[in-house]
């Protein structure tokens, strides 16, 4: 339906379009989109109104427009200010007072709660991208991976905390609209195309509730990945998919059934557990078959069905967010949310299917020619090879490559410079990144007990140390014990320690 | 120099028409061109329309910075562009960047190349415990438990 708004203060209107099944709550967040691009005002929560006086108070936050009277066409007043309207409904607080609001009535802490967090997390995601830098990347990427569950919530407590205070909140919003415009143009992916039209399909009447739209959305990335919908009961294959029509408010727990298109009827089977815990929803994939490994993942359902409906609120009508607005990026936040569910969730599952059903598998790292996990672990710094190796056994047999441990070997000490003792490269490397350490060590000791460094000259440490308290013991060439010892790997003897201080040997100033 | 435009065809026959310049970033494209000039379509039997789609985005974004400012040397659009690629990247799911990864090797498309292996190598596995990278790249322990304490007994040096 198309409606009107209008600002209490300014009085400027605007058109937009929302679903017909729309609620009142996708409303407000829609609302609040635009009045965050339109006047940088941080409101703790948007209030509506048909007849500039008495405020619209659905008997909860989902309720539909349709049933509160609203219908195409219609003009809506919106303001932030708490007192401008009279809330006319009996369940509606006395008073709008956000402080008050709060501690009594349950919707309303919910929106209250997820239209700050959203801010911050923007700002968050904004700076990080403005910043560019790989670590805040990273850090931001697993965030959203966080599978345990007390880390998250208390994140997201301590996150709550910070957002109810509301002098920072003015400036937070500020921020987001300057950012906003510096970071990127506006850059098309398909996913919230497809979520869109997996939205419109299979939201039904009665628009989405919450628990449903995060389903559907879990669905949405299932059939992305290729996965069709599949009766557990008529053992049929299924277009789209039959959404029990009540939907429990609180705790619930669901399940679906997915397969692939080239398995004859169904044969082999995952299966999509739901499971409601407060403001998380978890979500376990397995086979069908018993006893099979299952995959979890944990979404915060409240901020996730936030930038769901914004998501699809744009898709309704298109220019709604498209001015200058564009990059409050309910896309990112929805995207995150989308790797995390394809990459561990439907990305194993449809590898276990595949397995299973002696069908060709996804590419994934495994599946890459060897040359090409080549290239990648020559990419990796050499702890992170070393690393893979306990992966598993053809990984290991990958790891120790003895071209990739010459490059890395080259990378680190340069050209050939310990060029002695290993049958391989991957074990001088490791003599002479324990010699390297060793030294360092020793020069940390040597400083520990503070020798007299003059000023100026560089110290040589082991210089006033190099009288071998082993005389008698033959001084090996350079690369110390190491070359008594029977091989690289093995424990080294519990000779005195002294004694594998190179003794001759200087190189170490030359790295 | 007038401009010619080369016709790709994905391999589930989704058609893009792409600048000479973009398309010949790929190493590969010129030798198809010389084989197959009877026919103006390039078919690329390895390369699904999705992620032909990718490839051309970033050989578009690439070849207008190197026309740009004379040969892409000024140091804020290397930055720009360095940016532009980690978010091209980080926009990916693991299976779009692992068929990345194999278009661009058949395609030859070094720098697409490089970057896509660095970022897995960055992403995935860089800092990340063993039941980690198993985790996140779906790897099967195939270990017993002798085995695995083995494989890290050996490589124990390097995490010290």
């Amino acid at each position: 339906m198309k409606l009107r708004l209008r600002s209490i203060e300014t009085n400027g209107t605007q058109k937009i379009e929302v679903p017909d099944s729309c609620s009142l709550q996708h409303l407000k967040d829609v609302v609040f989109q635009r009045l965050s691009s339109s006047f940088s005002t941080a409101p703790a929560s948007v209030h509506l109104s048909l007849n500039r006086k008495d405020e619209l108070v659905g008997s909860s936050t989902q309720e539909s427009l349709q049933s509160l009277g609203i219908t195409s066409g219609d003009l809506v007043f919106f303001t932030s200010n708490p007192n401008a309207f009279v809330p006319n409904s009996p369940i509606g607080q006395s008073s709008c007072n956000p402080e008050e609001t709060k501690s009594a009535q349950p919707q309303n802490l919910r929106e209250l709660v997820t239209l700050e967090p959203t801010l911050e997390e923007e700002r968050t995601l904004d700076q990080s991208l403005a910043l560019g830098t790989q670590k805040e990347e990273t850090l931001g990427f697993d965030s959203v991976k966080t599978e345990i569950l007390d880390s998250e919530s208390r994140k997201s407590d301590m996150k709550f905390e910070a957002e109810e205070n509301p002098g920072t909140s003015g400036k937070v919003d500020m921020d987001v609209d300057d950012d906003v415009s510096m970071v990127e143009e506006g850059k098309s992916f398909s996913v919230p195309c497809f979520l869109r039209k997996v939205f419109r399909k299979e939201v039904g009447e009665g628009g989405g509730g919450d628990h449903k739209l995060l389903v559907i959305a879990v669905h949405a990335v299932l059939l992305e990945s290729g996965f069709v919908g599949f009766d557990s009961i008529s053992r049929m294959k299924v277009e789209g998919f039959h959404l029990p029509d009540e939907w429990p408010s609180r705790a619930f727990t669901l399940s679906l059934w997915y397969t692939l298109p080239e398995i004859v009827n169904g044969a082999e089977t995952v299966v999509l557990k739901f499971q409601s815990l407060g403001k998380y929803v978890n979500v376990y994939g397995s086979l069908t078959e018993k006893g099979s490994k299952s995959y979890r993942v944990c979404l915060a359902e409240d901020q996730l069905v936030f930038f769901l409906n914004l998501l699809w609120a744009n898709c309704e009508s298109v220019d709604l967010m498209s001015e200058k607005n564009s990059s409050v990026k309910p896309e990112k936040e929805v995207f995150e949310f989308w790797k995390t569910v394809k990459d561990r969730l439907a990305l194993p599952l449809l590898i276990d299917l595949c397995d299973k059903a002696n069908l060709p598998p996804p590419p994934c790292f495994m599946r890459l020619p060897t040359d090409l996990k080549f290239k990648i672990l020559e990419s990796l710094p050499f702890v992170d090879v070393a690393r893979m190796g306990c992966v598993s056994s053809e990984l290991s047999y990958l790891a120790s490559n003895d071209d990739l441990w010459k490059q890395k070997y080259l990378e680190h000490f340069g050209n050939a410079e310990y060029l002695q003792g290993g049958n391989n490269w991957k074990e001088k490397f490791a003599k002479c990144w324990e010699t390297r350490k060793k030294r360092r060590v020793e020069r940390k000791i040597v400083r520990r007990i503070n020798f007299p460094v003059v000023p100026g000259t560089e110290p040589m440490p082991w210089l006033l140390i190099r009288d071998n308290p082993y005389p008698f013991i033959v001084p090996r060439i350079i690369g110390g014990d190491y070359d008594v010892g029977p091989g690289f790997g093995q424990s080294v003897p519990a000779v005195p320690r002294r004694n594998v201080t190179p003794h001759r040997n200087l190189g170490g100033r030359r790295i | 120099m007038s401009k010619k435009n080369i016709v790709l065809k994905s391999s589930n026959g989704i058609i893009f028409e792409v600048e000479e310049a973009v398309a010949l970033q790929s190493e590969t494209i010129p030798y198809m061109i010389e084989d197959d000039c009877a026919n103006d379509t390039i078919p690329l039997a390895n390369v699904t329309g999705d992620i032909l789609a990718l490839v051309i985005e970033y050989c578009k974004k690439h070849v207008v910075v190197a026309d740009g400012d004379g040969g892409g040397s000024s140091s804020s659009s290397q930055e720009d562009l360095k940016n532009w690629d980690a978010q091209f990247m980080n926009d990916l799911d693991q299976s779009k960047i692992f068929n990345l990864l194999l278009a661009a090797d058949f395609l030859n498309i070094k720098t697409l190349f490089d970057l896509t292996c660095q970022f897995v190598a960055d992403t995935m596995i860089k800092g990340k415990s063993v039941e980690e990278v198993r985790r996140t790249l779906n790897i099967e322990k195939d270990y017993t438990s002798e085995e695995e304490a083995k494989a890290r007994q050996e490589n124990e040096w390097a995490f010290k």
